[in-house]
């Protein structure tokens, strides 16, 4: 998905007008979890209470599938990969309990969590005997959204 | 931010939807699934 009039709150339509990444990938994106810690004892007690503080991070790797058209030499197959170049801002919007639409889109009541992200790089893995990948790295640029059901 | 000037710009007559392509292959994706070069027609009729 790339735009959304508000990434909280997706309709159905814009998460399909963006570009199914599942026939690509073999791993989801890198967990978005991360909080930091602090420590909120006082002197009257022993116990050291803690608190949750600033939270976020997590920005890290996914892995496409790089994939050719078997007829021709060039790229017009290879979506996943040419949807992700450095510098994309967007959103990955992932239906752990799958989708109710049609060719897999989604449909009012699916529960999806969105991801905002920008990609900071992407690079080709290309070994003897290993599908060709590239490694896309993403930052969330905000907090991730999560288990929003979609009402319209 | 000022934009930058080699940026594609797409919408989506359904959703309405606007963006920038990085680069012509990543534009391609995006047309494959029915996004349509240049900003939001309602827009270009009120800058017109």
């Amino acid at each position: 998905m790339s735009t959304a009039a508000d990434y909280t709150a997706p309709t159905a339509a814009e998460v399909n007008a963006g570009v199914r990444l599942t026939p690509f990938l073999t791993d989801g994106p890198p967990p978005a979890a991360g909080s930091n810690f602090l420590d909120a004892g006082v002197l009257s007690a022993a116990f050291q209470s803690q608190a949750a503080s600033t939270f976020g991070g997590g920005s890290g790797t996914m892995t496409v599938r790089r994939v050719r058209d078997t007829a021709t030499t060039d790229d017009t197959a290879d979506d996943g990969y040419l949807a992700l170049p450095r510098g994309t801002i967007g959103f990955l919007v992932v239906a752990p309990y799958g989708v109710g639409g049609a060719a897999g889109a989604v449909a009012i009541g699916d529960t999806v969590d969105i991801y905002p992200i920008e990609v900071g790089n992407r690079a080709s893995n290309i070994s003897r005997g290993a599908l060709a990948t590239g490694s896309i790295d993403l930052a969330f640029n905000n907090p991730i959204e999560q288990n929003y059901d979609i009402a319209a | 931010m000022a934009k930058r000037k080699d940026l594609i710009e797409l919408h989506h007559p359904e959703t309405g939807g606007e963006m920038t392509a990085i680069d012509e292959k990543q534009a391609g994706v995006w047309r494959r699934r029915g996004w349509k070069d240049g900003p939001t027609p309602s827009k270009k009729k009120a800058g017109a």
